[in-house]
């Protein structure tokens, strides 16, 4: 346990009904830093993100942001404590304007009068918003939800933020942007990352350590540059379905 | 000419009454999917308020004595607690529940009141004479309209402009709107789930209020079940504009309230009695054309 770790996860275990979805799941997430959580559809990822922001209910294990034990914490607790979430979908309030999107994080903040200098920059990593501001956020396109969104959860002014397969659903190039933003968000603002793909892919460029998530299960951790190919493929797929003569793909 | 001019106020005095309660019905469904039945029994609490709690034939004035400024600030706050009771003792602790549960559930509210209602103040109907200088009719250019239906348009449309300003103005108001939109999502941004739903219920229990004041002026009668019919319209009306849509809740009180006044008003005598009917086929003909109302809301149509 490092004393800069921004969030702390141990043993985390859920399941909805029955059947446990995640069982003991355990990683920090260091200050300032970009962990991603990959892993193929249905590992859990979703579950992960979700309980660590209040939405999910727990069954043992413990979450710790900045010290202190948020587990069973409500979400719009969590949310004021400085830990934003953006799961998957998106979910821009379609008949809010988009700078009413962005205020609704905003009326609890004690720094009112920050308010307004944190929208200007928000506008500057994402300028495209800034045009449309009248506009309803359900008429916006895919990219510039996906934009609205993390923008909006910057106007909670986190110190740790969540962000659910930010990739889905977006061309190639606007994916980059995307990334480029958050990297820059990272060096600029100071801001903690934890973010989940399907595919490694695209996170292998950005991220200090990735996580490899089945079946509710921590496979594999590492620096990206210190995962092979077959070693990840394997911890993504299980053991020994990596094929040698195709290189076994990206996962 | 003047027959309809009178027709058309009917109409919208009918059809102000009609969206006061859709709205305040609509108002917690679209933020907590409850659909409220209770609400007529909060209208019908709040106008008992006004006088003594006593099981005698004759009313005796309670709020009721009180100067206008004063009685109306009375039952107004009286409508918010009831509302706001219910949300403490009732609806706050089933939160996770489904539409239906509540349904039953506030089912179960209103019939607990209505009994409180019996007990307390008797189940026979009480004459009660409030603020009669409103029941007179002023003469407008030909035109002869009762004073309080001019008084129901006004007090309306001034509570709906103030309703849209504080939900588009305000910091709770767009919190509220969020939190209709996406309830979660509201909440993971930091949008507290209970202060959220209390206000919806205060805000519904003013408007429960509001009603219930316009109505026994106008009816001059206290029952336990007085505001059934109302909120059965009202109901209507919520799912004629669209479930969840404030703006359709008006809408479709109004043309609700249109509907029954405009039939009263043309329908050949020999049928005239089966108004109603006719207000219903209306509405059923409107949602073949229209299944999710008059307003679509996207969060309700995989839903429904
Ligand atoms: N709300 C839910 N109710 C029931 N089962 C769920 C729910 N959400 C996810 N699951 C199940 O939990 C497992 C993990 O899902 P999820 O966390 O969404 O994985 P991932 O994000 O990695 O695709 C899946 O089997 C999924 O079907
Ligand atoms: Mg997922």
């Amino acid at each position: 346990m490092m004393v800069n770790d921004i969030l702390q996860v141990r043993g985390l275990r859920l399941g909805y009904g029955r059947a446990m979805v995640l069982n003991g799941v355990s990683f920090e997430v260091p200050a300032k830093g970009l962990i991603a959580i990959v892993g193929p559809n249905g590992a859990g990822k979703s579950s992960t993100l979700g309980a660590i922001a209040g939405g999910n209910t727990v069954s043992s294990g413990t979450i710790i942001f900045e010290g202190k034990d948020i587990t069973g914490a409500a979400p719009e607790v969590i949310a004021a404590a400085g830990l934003s979430f953006v799961p998957e979908g998106r979910h821009v309030f379609s008949s809010l304007t988009v700078e009413e999107n962005l205020r609704v994080g905003t009326f609890r903040r004690k720094d009112r009068n920050a308010v307004e200098i944190d929208l200007e920059r928000v506008f500057d990593y994402f300028p495209r918003l800034k045009e449309r501001l009248r506009q309803p956020g359900g008429k916006m396109s895919g990219g510039e939800q996906q934009m609205l969104v993390i923008g909006r959860a910057l106007m909670c002014r986190p110190r740790l933020v969540l962000i659910d397969e930010p990739s889905l659903g977006l061309a190639p190039r606007i994916v980059d942007e995307v990334y480029d933003i958050l990297q820059r968000l990272r060096t600029e603002e100071g801001l903690s990352l934890l973010v989940n793909e399907q595919s490694s892919r695209r996170v292998m460029k950005y991220a200090d350590e990735i996580i490899v998530l089945r079946e509710g299960a921590v496979q594999l951790r590492g620096e990206p540059s210190a995962l092979g190919a077959e070693t990840l493929h394997d911890a993504y797929f299980g053991a020994g379905t990596f094929d040698h003569d195709s290189a076994g793909g990206t996962v | 000419m003047i027959h309809f001019l009178q027709t058309l106020i009917d109409a919208l005095s009918l059809g102000s009454l009609y969206a006061l309660a859709a709205l305040g019905i609509g108002l917690l469904f679209g933020i907590m999917r409850l659909i409220n039945f209770a609400h007529g029994d909060f209208v019908a609490l709040s106008a008992y308020a006004l006088i003594l709690p006593s099981t005698d034939v004759v009313s005796t004035l309670f709020i009721g004595s009180l100067s206008w400024p004063l009685l109306i600030a009375a039952i107004l706050t009286f409508g918010v607690v009831v509302a706001l009771l219910s949300n403490f003792a009732v609806f706050r602790r089933m939160r996770t529940a489904s539409p239906q549960n509540l349904m039953v559930v506030s089912f179960a509210l209103g019939y607990v009141i209505q009994n409180l209602i019996m007990t307390v103040y008797g189940a026979r109907p009480k004459a009660l004479g409030l603020w009669s200088s409103l029941t007179q009719v002023i003469d407008v250019g030909g035109l002869r309209v009762p004073l309080l239906q001019l008084v129901t348009i006004g007090v309306t449309a001034g509570l709906l402009l103030g309703l849209l300003l504080f939900m588009r103005k305000t910091p709770f108001g767009i919190q509220m709107r969020a939190a209709a939109d996406d309830f979660r999502m509201a909440r993971f941004l930091g949008v507290r789930a209970d202060f959220v739903i209390a206000l919806s219920f205060a805000i519904s229990g003013l408007l429960a209020g509001v009603v219930s004041l316009l109505f026994v002026v106008q009816t001059g009668v206290l029952a336990p079940t007085m505001a059934s019919d109302i909120v059965i319209f009202a109901f209507i009306a919520t799912v004629v504009g669209g479930m969840g849509s404030l703006p359709g809740a008006v809408l479709g009180g109004l043309l609700v309230g249109a509907a029954s006044s405009l039939l009263q008003a043309y329908l050949p005598d020999g049928i005239r009695a089966f108004r109603d009917v006719f207000v219903f086929l209306f509405v059923i003909a409107l949602l073949l054309v229209r299944p999710s109302g008059i307003i679509r809301l996207k969060q309700f149509e995989e839903r429904v």
